[in-house]
């Protein structure tokens, strides 16, 4: 690859995992609101279900990105929804998961 | 050098970022040519044109389930491009499952290598082509036999010859080009195997019904021949092509569904070149053998018919042959004497054995069962836990009947309510 393409390609990696950041921290501002829907305890199996499939998400695409704590972080919130951990135990990771991102990706 | 070929790829997923990502990633510098994807849909159309040399899936697509789509597009297609799985959940279970499934190989979305995809690809790739190769062979034995190996008749091949012969020979006879009517519309509901079994138990009827020295085999992919010798009159061959009619329209119980069955017969004669023996007839007006140009049938066995016959006048024949035939799949139930319950709640199809749930609709309810809809085609085990979503009451149910994406249960525990 000579170096006029190489730079084209790094530089859609970088525009890439730049809009990887940002919805970054847009899940972990939807991350807050599922706290208060599951404090909320409306449809617990629905809001359940909600939190399983974003931290999937996470899990599966963060280190993608070069995000392996983020990555590692949406697992262990998956697994508890999975392992049906207590509210509590639940509300405990997805802010352990919001810490994870706003560690990793400081507001600009 | 590089020698490798080019491969094209596609890549489904539903997160619109990780397809860019990973697209751009595997399609630069390396030969291969992405196509992005995020629905079954596209993938469906994609296959169905012959485009890909490989797949790469999500497990989690959207609300449907990856080893599912998979299980699908095999069934649909007989030689699909091999497929990967790409999940989330990363797991040596869940690997287990995606190779017994028949995914080609297993990759984590977590951490993803993309050097690791590539490699992936390409051993897939190449592991296909050796197949691919093996089964062109085994295809070009196949049309060289005097038998026809999937129904027992005689092969295209031989069936070419005798014409060839009866031609050169100048000898009367009488060609019946016979086509499965729906076959394409069977094969898209139930599935290629199924398909295959339609055919066989469509030519053991046939042969069956030949008289005398008459012989049967294939023509062209789909379709039989039956050359009867010594057969020009007219009223010989109607007689003949009403007995075919009648012999070749009958149900037949494919898996969990029943196939009507029917042909769609033409006739061309021999011997003749300025006064054909008889009209071209049809029975039954099936798109697809009416859409095939008149000469392609003769030409695929390597035989002219020595007259291209005229359109055929219905009023010619005798009311039942003229008449299109019933043809359509029923499901077994369709004597049920209970009137049923209109329902529209969506559930769960939940395969223990499998360990996956397959969204579906419940479409109407009696005290006995459910009919339920499938989003698309999906093979159910004999019995299975029926999900309810929203109310969470599952019911453990057998399976009656399935028809495409329509399936009906039988409850297996008394005094039911959804």
């Amino acid at each position: 690859m000579s170096d006029a393409k190489a730079a084209e390609f790094q530089s859609r990696v970088d525009e890439l995992k730049r809009r990887f950041g940002a919805r970054l921290r847009v899940n972990a501002d939807y991350l807050s609101a599922l706290i208060a829907e599951l404090d909320a305890d409306t449809n617990r199996d629905e809001c359940r279900e909600k939190i399983r499939h974003l931290a999937h998400s996470l899990a599966g695409v963060a280190g993608t990105f070069g995000f392996s704590v983020i990555s590692d972080a949406g697992a262990n919130l998956e697994n508890a929804v999975l392992d049906d951990a207590s509210d509590d135990q639940l509300r405990a990771r997805m802010q352990a998961t919001i810490d994870t991102i706003n560690r990793e990706m400081p507001a600009s | 050098m590089d020698n490798r070929r080019s491969i094209a790829v596609a890549i489904v997923d539903d997160d619109r970022l990780f397809l860019d990502y990973v697209g751009h990633n595997l399609g630069v510098g390396t030969g291969i040519r992405v196509l992005k994807m995020s629905s079954e849909r596209e993938l469906v159309e994609a296959v169905a044109q012959s485009r890909l040399d490989c797949i790469i899936l999500d497990f989690d697509l959207g609300g449907d389930n990856g080893l599912v789509i998979a299980q699908r597009i095999k069934a649909r297609f007989a030689s699909p491009p091999p497929i990967i799985m790409l999940t989330g959940a990363g797991s040596e279970r869940m690997a287990v499952k995606a190779f017994r499934s028949g995914f080609s190989d297993y990759v984590s979305k977590r951490n993803l290598n993309i050097g690791e995809l590539l490699t992936a690809v390409r051993d897939a790739v190449a592991q296909w082509d050796i197949q691919e190769a093996a089964r062109s062979d085994i295809a070009r034995m196949k049309q060289q036999l005097t038998l026809d190996p999937t129904t027992g008749l005689f092969g295209a091949a031989s069936m070419a010859a005798k014409l060839n012969q009866l031609t050169q020979e100048n000898r009367a006879f009488t060609a019946l080009l016979i086509d499965i009517i729906d076959l394409v519309e069977i094969r898209q509901k139930l599935g290629h195997t199924s398909a295959d079994e339609v055919i066989h138990r469509f030519a053991d009827r046939l042969k069956e019904t030949a008289t005398g020295g008459d012989l049967t085999g294939r023509y062209a992919d789909d379709g039989f021949i039956y050359i009867g010798e010594n057969l020009h009159e007219k009223a010989g061959i109607e007689t003949l092509m009403t007995r075919l009619k009648q012999a070749l329209t009958f149900s037949a119980t494919i898996g969990t569904a029943t196939v009507r069955l029917a042909p769609s017969i033409r006739a061309y004669g021999g011997q003749d070149d300025q006064d054909p023996h008889l009209d071209q007839v049809s029975t039954g007006q099936p798109s697809s053998a009416s859409d095939r140009p008149k000469t392609h049938s003769a030409s695929a066995v390597g035989a002219v018919p020595s007259q291209e016959l005229s359109p055929s006048h219905d009023s010619a024949l005798p009311s039942d042959v003229a008449a299109k035939p019933d043809t359509r799949i029923d499901p077994r139930d369709d004597l049920r004497g209970e009137r049923r319950q209109r329902v529209l709640k969506r559930a769960k199809i939940v395969d223990d054995g499998l360990n996956i749930s397959i969204d579906c609709t419940v479409r109407d309810m009696s005290s006995k069962g459910l009919r339920l809809r499938l989003d698309s085609y999906f093979a159910p085990p004999d019995r299975f836990q029926l999900m309810i979503v929203g109310s969470g009451t599952v019911q453990p149910v057998r399976l009656a009947w399935q028809v495409g994406d329509e399936l009906g249960v039988e409850f297996l525990a008394d005094g039911v309510s959804i």
